[in-house]
């Protein structure tokens, strides 16, 4: 699958390319994006489905744009409907996918040449569904028929994934709507899923993936090049912003060639057409008769030869020596008034097209290229067909045919067959989409085309040629009669006959054939023309030139060319460029944000505050924004703060609300108490555009949950009356509060003895007193009691109370076992002389507080009966309180598999350390 | 026969203290317009402008960064994906210029080794004002190797000279794809020596 964006008039939209496989055949299926990225079915629409079949081309756009490396590579897909234009990144990814279409379409092929042609019966489907959906109005992203302007649409992809989705035809249950037949098969699950749905899986996955991966989805990377190891989200923007030029170069080329009147100039230029059908002899005649017949040079010439050469080496290896010397022989015989230079020769068997230029035009002919197409036996080798030169000259595009067509008289629809066929199979590459004939400003076409005389015999065309009556025979040739009819050279312009027919003469003789097979004489060689500025100012058979049964033909032109003026020229393209970029500034995603600043005033622990910001998205394009990390950061916020959503899609004018949560939790509440700032900065990224940076700040109220037991242990009054300052100082270095902390310490924190006292005196013989939540909005009156007043009743259940408790030793700053005794702890969890002689060394309030809790646990376990409480339960619970693994050791080196049983192993040892102290007495 | 382009893009990045008029350089230059009202950019913006250089086609792609003080660390994580950085400060405000070591130090420690680094001063249209005169500006450059040239957004002085001359450098730099090199490489090394510090 690919994942794309296409741009229409700057509009810039993705598309979901997929290639579907249906057991043997394959076809592309084309979705719309209407959000990215893709994250569920109704992310996406149906546009188009094309089966890989014979008319499904799909080729690599411009030689040109391969040349930059990191270039999106533009990809085009021709069917008889549809001609698109993609983008594709440049990378494996790309070419993977390419590679897979081409397999198809080979497939195809194979299939059937061994006679099994396809039927693409279950694609039909699609099809009518999408027509269904169109009709009714449900997809209104853009209707199908908008989706074909190749030559001014510039598509961009950015992401894809390589591998073709397996489908079962038999699953294609079909309904009415075709929404619902999305929904459906998205919801089957991953067990035999029918239809787009594992393709549509596959995209998914790797659309994040690349989001992920910044060097595969940014072109612009491996231009700058910086080699950066780590992805951050930064560079990401840095990354992913500005498509390279090379993409405009169409539209460039397309405004210009719209303002061309503005800077080209119409000057006429002198074009000799000839053309010599000359039966296989050798250039043994001088060709000056008919080449340098007129007084005036001329500018350009275009001298087409057929039957150049008879030979079977000709025919068979297109290898002939007469190549060589019918050029020399026209070379010679050009006008002697002017120096030409040959700009191109192009031969297929015997038909030869040779163009000149006078010397100092040369420089002002550009994109020249040759083609040949057979038409002759099979309809493919070269003994009859047409070559042709098409190149650029000035700003004016020319094309030359020199064709031979079909022979025998009654072969007239052969002959227009084969024009027909030159037309649509003459395509001239190497300059972005071929080029057809007919996409020239100036067309001539010369050559023995063939066409005879009809109904009247030999003698009787003779007879109106002696009386002089060429314009009554002309009433019967067949190519002025299907011209009329238009059944061929639709469009073109011949001008008046005035000459003799050019066939079919005695060699070396201007007498008329006198073999048994008294062909009736004809035109058969002739010159045409198409085009606006075009003016024939002579049309003639040269009779002087006598080696062949044809006599040669020429004609002079008079063409309007449109030269460019250099200072105007620059100018509208500066004028072009500006505007383009005009376009690109404004059509970058822009969102407007109500504020950029957001105070959360008096933050308390486990209170949460909310604030939102309201993006507008205030430009032209669909915006996505998401809120990315800083560098070297893991996460684009603090661990208080939550943004929601995190990521989102909006289109031009919408408005989405984001939720700014603070939340300080045992997690947070630790750093915060040591003096860290409620403070952070977000990045709030546009794809493809700006970032902003939204300031988060506020004060935090500190609380005795996060403080450190040495702290609270000096603590004789609520966390609330010791001096800001003075707390920072005992958080920030708990091991030395002694020397600043003038109160004589307690044995343990005095929020620990209440709480305990508490639920002593009301609770032992409450069942389930720790597996129960108390009620959320009691805890919350607990906590304040905590911090605001110790000396208060705590209200309350007794069941919040105990959670106040599990909360309270859960969020202490270091765990009751200090990070540094955890392994040891754990080491030696299976004995208890070890286990006292480990916890005789931890520091003496950390000790206290241990010996505190599990004495009150056996306490608890003395009323076994009423409480259900279990010693087990109990040190399982109480393990996971007093062992923490110290910070950034969390998480487990182990393979996942093994990932389970290791974390339960430690939850055993943790429970069992704890276990020898509840069941046994303890005291130092 | 069909000519072949050599399209490039290179990304710039405007930095310097808050105020000194890096939004109103890009404004100037992308837009050819000046806009007295003065918002603090909060953020990374940019614009795009295609200009020609040696008969080559290049997009410049320009980042405007915030400059307020509160956002330094956020923007010198900007810094890598840059191929020229041009430094700004305000000839009004001797702070700004002042902190100008500051600025290099974390090109850097930030920037790509190669990055191409050019010194703007910022306002010359306020002659009046001027604190720092132009031969400091000149002095410091010399001193970090890096050219400079003093600027108006508001009176057009020298914006479109101080980008062409930023782009043409990282142009010198960037490998010919040429099929002659020995003629770029003649024509590169009559610029370099024909290249003279640039003034106001």
């Amino acid at each position: 699958c690919v994942e794309g964006i296409l741009v229409q008039d700057w509009v810039r939209s993705s598309r979901l390319l997929a290639l579907i496989d249906c057991e043997e055949d394959k076809a592309l299926f084309i979705y719309t994006c209407n959000k990215t990225p893709v994250i569920c079915a109704d992310d996406i629409t149906l546009e188009a489905a094309l089966p890989i079949k014979g008319d499904f081309i799909c080729n690599i756009e411009s030689e040109s744009s391969m040349a930059l490396p990191g270039a999106d590579v533009p990809v085009r897909i021709t069917t008889n409907e549809t001609d698109v234009l993609f983008e594709l990144p440049f990378g494996s990814k790309t070419s993977h996918f390419f590679s897979q279409i081409k397999q198809a379409i080979g497939n195809f092929l194979q299939q059937t040449s061994q006679g099994r042609p396809l039927s693409f019966q279950w694609v039909e489907r699609y099809r009518l569904c999408i027509e269904e959906s169109q009709q009714s109005g449900t997809n209104d992203l853009f209707g199908f028929d908008k989706f074909q302007p190749a030559s001014t649409a510039q598509p961009h992809t950015v992401e894809k994934t390589p591998p073709p989705a397996q489908q079962d035809p038999d699953d294609l249950a079909f309904e009415d709507n075709f929404a619902d037949l999305r929904v459906s098969q998205i919801d089957s699950g991953s067990e035999g899923p029918p239809g787009l749905s594992p393709g549509m899986r596959e995209s998914q996955g790797s659309s994040y993936g690349s989001r992920e991966s910044f060097t595969t989805s940014s072109t612009e990377e491996n231009l700058v090049d910086v080699g950066s190891g780590s992805v951050t989200g930064v560079m990401k923007t840095m990354g992913s912003a500005v498509r390279p030029v090379g993409v405009r170069d169409g539209i460039v080329k397309l405004h210009m060639s719209k303002r061309e009147s503005e800077f080209t100039v119409l000057k006429p230029f002198r074009i000799f057409i000839g053309t010599w059908n000359v039966n296989g002899k050798s250039c043994a005649e001088d060709l000056g008769p008919w080449l340098a017949c007129d007084a005036e040079p001329p500018d350009i010439y275009a001298v087409g030869f057929q039957e150049l050469d008879l030979s079977k080496e000709a025919f068979l290896f297109n290898d002939s020596p007469r190549e060589e010397e019918w050029l020399r022989g026209v070379y010679k015989a050009l006008h002697p008034r002017a120096n030409y230079k040959k700009i191109k020769l192009i031969r297929l068997v015997g038909m030869m097209l040779i163009v000149f230029a006078k010397h100092e035009l040369a420089s002002y002919i550009t994109d020249v290229a040759a083609e040949t197409v057979g038409t002759g036996i099979m309809g493919k080798m070269g003994n009859k067909g047409g070559v042709g030169v098409r190149l650029v000259f000035h700003n004016t595009t020319f094309v030359f045919i020199n064709s031979h067509l079909a022979a025998h008289v009654e072969e007239y629809e052969r002959r227009n067959q084969d024009y027909n066929d030159i037309c649509s199979r003459m395509l001239f590459k190497d300059f972005g989409s071929p080029l057809h004939i007919s996409q020239h400003d100036a067309i001539f076409w010369l050559g023995d085309l063939n066409y005879r005389i009809s109904e009247l015999s030999a003698d009787e065309v003779k007879g109106f040629i002696r009386k002089d009556m060429l314009r009554d025979v002309y009433e019967y040739d067949q190519l002025n009669r299907q011209m009329r009819i238009q059944k061929a050279f639709i469009g073109f312009t011949e001008g008046e006959i005035n000459f003799l027919p050019t066939y079919k003469y005695d060699s070396g003789t201007d007498s008329w054939d006198s073999s048994e097979k008294n062909r009736a004489p004809a035109w058969c060689d002739r010159i045409l023309y198409r085009g606006e500025s075009i003016r024939q100012l002579k049309y003639r058979g040269h009779m002087a030139l006598k080696i062949s049964d044809h006599k040669p033909v020429s004609s002079i032109f008079d063409v309007q060319v449109k030269t460019i003026d250099e200072k105007r020229y620059k100018k509208v393209y500066e004028d072009v460029i500006r505007q383009l970029d005009r376009l690109e500034n404004e059509f970058l995603p822009q969102v407007s944000l109500s504020k950029l600043e957001f105070v959360f005033s008096n933050v308390m622990y486990k209170e949460e505050q909310q604030q939102s910001l309201s993006v507008t998205n205030s430009g032209q394009v669909p915006v996505q924004f998401e809120f990315i990390n800083k560098l070297d950061e893991n996460k684009y916020c603090k661990p208080w703060l939550e943004a929601e959503p995190s990521m989102c899609f909006i289109m031009p004018g919408d408005k989405v609300e984001v939720k700014f949560i603070v939340l300080v939790d045992k997690m947070s509440a630790s750093s915060l108490n040591a003096g860290e700032k409620l403070e952070d900065i977000l990045i709030l990224h546009l794809d493809g555009g700006k970032d902003f940076f939204i300031s988060i700040s506020g004060n935090y109220i500190p609380s005795s949950f996060g403080a450190s037991i040495e702290a609270l242990v000096r603590m004789h009054g609520p966390i609330r009356e010791i001096p800001i300052e003075l707390l920072f100082q005992m958080e920030s270095d708990p091991s030395n509060s002694q020397q600043v902390e003038p109160f004589q310490a307690f044995d343990i924190p005095k929020e620990v003895w209440m709480l305990v006292d508490h639920l002593f005196r009301n609770g032992t013989k409450v069942a389930h007193l720790f597996d129960q939540g108390g009620l959320h909005k009691n805890f919350f009156v607990d906590h304040a009691c905590i911090h605001l007043n110790l000396h208060r009743f705590i209200a309350g259940s007794i069941h919040s109370v105990a959670e106040a408790l599990l909360e309270f030793i859960a969020a202490l700053r270091e765990p009751v076992i200090p990070y540094v005794y955890y392994q040891k702890c754990l080491d030696c969890s299976n004995n208890f002389v070890l286990c006292k002689q480990v916890l005789s060394q931890i520091p003496r309030s950390h000790r206290n507080v241990f010996k505190y809790l599990t004495a009150f646990a056996r306490e608890l376990l003395l009323y076994k009966e009423e409480s259900k409480l279990h010693e087990k339960t109990l040190a399982t619970l109480l393990g996971e309180l007093f062992l923490r693994p110290p910070p950034g050791k969390e998480v487990l080196q182990v393979p996942p598999n093994r990932r389970q049983a290791a974390i339960q192993q430690i939850a055993r040892k943790k429970a069992s350390f704890v276990y020898n102290f509840i069941v046994n007495e303890y005291d130092e | 026969m069909a000519k072949k382009t050599y399209d490039l893009l290179f990304k710039l990045l405007l930095i310097g203290d808050s105020g000194v008029g890096k939004t109103c350089i890009l404004f100037r230059f992308s837009d050819d317009a000046f806009n007295t009202t003065f918002i603090s950019t909060i953020g990374i913006d940019f614009k795009i402008k295609t200009v020609e250089l040696q008969g080559k086609k290049i997009k410049l792609q320009i980042w405007d960064t915030a400059g307020q003080e509160r956002f330094h660390t956020i923007t010198t994580s900007y810094y890598r994906g840059a191929m020229g950085i041009m430094l700004v400060y305000d000839i009004t405000q001797p702070k700004t210029f002042d902190n100008i070591t500051k600025w290099l130090r974390n090109i850097d420690e930030h920037a790509n080794e190669d990055v191409e680094r050019m010194l703007l001063g910022n306002k010359c249209d306020m002659e009046d004002k001027r604190m720092i005169p132009k031969e400091r500006g000149e002095s410091i450059a010399r001193e970090h190797g890096i050219k400079f040239l003093e600027t108006s957004a508001k009176s057009n002085v020298n914006v479109e000279k101080a980008f062409m001359t930023l782009a043409e450098d990282i142009l010198r730099k960037t490998p010919q794809k040429d099929s002659n090199p020995d003629s770029s490489s003649v024509s590169v090394h009559k610029e370099t020596s024909s290249r003279k510090s640039g003034c106001c």
